[in-house]
């Protein structure tokens, strides 16, 4: 195998979101001094989002120096492969979604199978670095009573998450409402969104 | 204006619009306790009182909130025969809402407000038809603000901090100091497959997520008042007990 077919067979894996960080730091090393990879990159996201039915993002964002940025200036990840594949898949997630204002989910990125047994805790999300809204831009809308359809899986499982997510909607809700209560500058609208509550106590540590 | 229902005592009739649908609502503060009354109008005859907390007031949770938005204030219309100042919260990234909110002139209170997407689309919406003021707070000076019940704890994704956890239970709560999500974990129902999902109902987005673990696999749900690369930025950071972070 020559050194551009380990090239493209890492940008595929980037692409797959399964990129390991130090994978993830030599092909952006090869990116920067390749402008054919770079140009394929490129072409292979505008490509993945057109046949995910995605708006395609500008030509012209170039992703990989937000990318490296975030994986310099973030912390080392852990050793454990599990950890290094969720900071891989957060730095690209965080970039191209807070660049592009995309709502719609790539399912080029998969989900990070990260939690083993129940309880546990949420940790800061490395490379999750905030970038400038665009706030006059269109993005695909998660509408109104609509689900998002995430294909990664096909049509069943996201009719699956579909109705999941509205069973733990409607069963959650109340619990939410109380803890959003405490932040919301008319705290009765957080109940107002439950239809017919009674409101329970905030989630206490 | 994030403190003013602690601040002063009211009663008015709101309007809530969301979804398509439209909720009219009395709505009262009382002086005594740390609770609000609420009625809903016309979701039935005679309809029952529900009661709503009156949060501490807190000026280290606006400071927070400006970290993450831009504010901006202008004059206002007229509300419930009211002069209003209209602060917009514009977000600084793309990790939360943009929120529009008329401000009692007088008095702060938030008389409407409107949520918006980050495709400027609005999601929900309340605004006072009428509202009687029954007296001010005396301490409610700035001096006198007290943080005794916002602490914030780690940061979490970028401007969510954790505000709320019980692991036992799988529960975790994050605020950005004017947004609010909630993390619920559990086992994922037999014969789930794993995959994700998501529904939105005005402004508040549910996200489910279900993983496959050497257990068998669990359900990660975020309700929360943020867009879906939040919830599943939120998602993404739940962790097992064990693993350090």
């Amino acid at each position: 195998m020559t050194a551009e077919d380990r090239d493209r067979e890492a940008l595929s894996a980037l692409m797959d979101g399964e990129a390991q960080e130090l994978e993830l730091r030599r092909v952006l090393d090869s990116i920067s001094s390749d402008p054919s990879l770079r140009e394929r990159w490129r072409r292979q996201q505008q490509v993945r989002e057109r046949l995910q039915g995605q708006r395609t993002h500008a030509p012209d964002v170039d992703v990989s120096i937000r990318v490296r940025e975030v994986l310099d200036t973030g912390r080392s990840a852990s050793r454990n492969p599990i950890w290094s594949m969720a900071v891989a898949a957060s730095v690209t997630l965080a970039v191209v979604m807070g660049g592009q204002q995309l709502l719609i989910p790539s399912s080029g990125i998969a989900p990070a199978p990260v939690v083993s047994e129940l309880g546990g805790a949420v940790v800061p999300v490395l490379g999750a670095q905030p970038v400038q809204a665009s706030l006059g831009a269109r993005s695909l809308p998660v509408s109104n009573r609509q689900t998002a359809g995430i294909q990664s899986a096909g049509q069943s499982v996201a009719a699956v998450y579909e109705r999941l997510a509205r069973d733990r909607y409607h069963r959650l809700n109340g619990r939410h409402a109380a803890s959003a209560a405490q932040s919301h500058p008319a705290p009765y609208i957080s109940y107002v969104r439950v239809p017919e509550i009674k409101p329970e106590a905030p989630v206490s540590e | 204006m994030l403190q003013a229902s602690s601040d002063v005592t009211f009663e008015g009739t709101v309007l809530f619009e969301r979804s398509g649908s439209r909720q009219f609502l009395t709505v009262a503060s009382t002086a005594e306790g740390n609770r609000g009354e609420l009625r809903r109008m016309n979701a039935g005859a005679n309809p029952r009182s529900e009661f709503w907390p009156i949060p501490s007031r807190s000026l280290t949770r606006i400071c927070h909130v400006l970290e993450v938005y831009v504010p901006r204030l202008e004059s206002g219309r007229i509300i419930a025969g009211r002069s209003t100042q209209r602060l917009t919260l514009r977000p600084r990234d793309t990790l939360r809402l943009t929120h529009l909110v008329d401000m009692d002139q007088s008095t702060g209170l938030p008389l409407a407000m409107i949520t918006l997407d980050l495709d400027g689309q609005m999601l929900e919406r309340y605004e006072y038809a009428a509202i009687e003021y029954e007296s001010v707070i005396p301490d409610a000076s700035v001096g006198n603000v007290v943080d005794a019940e916002y602490k914030r704890g780690r940061n979490i994704v970028p401007g969510y901090f954790l505000i709320s956890e019980n692991p036992d239970r799988g529960l975790f709560v994050v605020s950005d100091g004017l947004a609010t999500a909630s993390v619920f974990v559990e086992p994922l129902p037999a014969g789930a497959p794993v995959g994700e999902g998501a529904i939105i109902e005005g402004a508040t987005l549910t996200y489910t997520r279900g993983v496959r673990s050497g257990s068998g696999g669990l359900l990660i749900s975020v309700l929360g008042e943020v867009p879906f690369v939040t919830a599943r930025l939120l998602a993404d950071a739940v962790r097992p007990p064990l693993e350090d972070s």
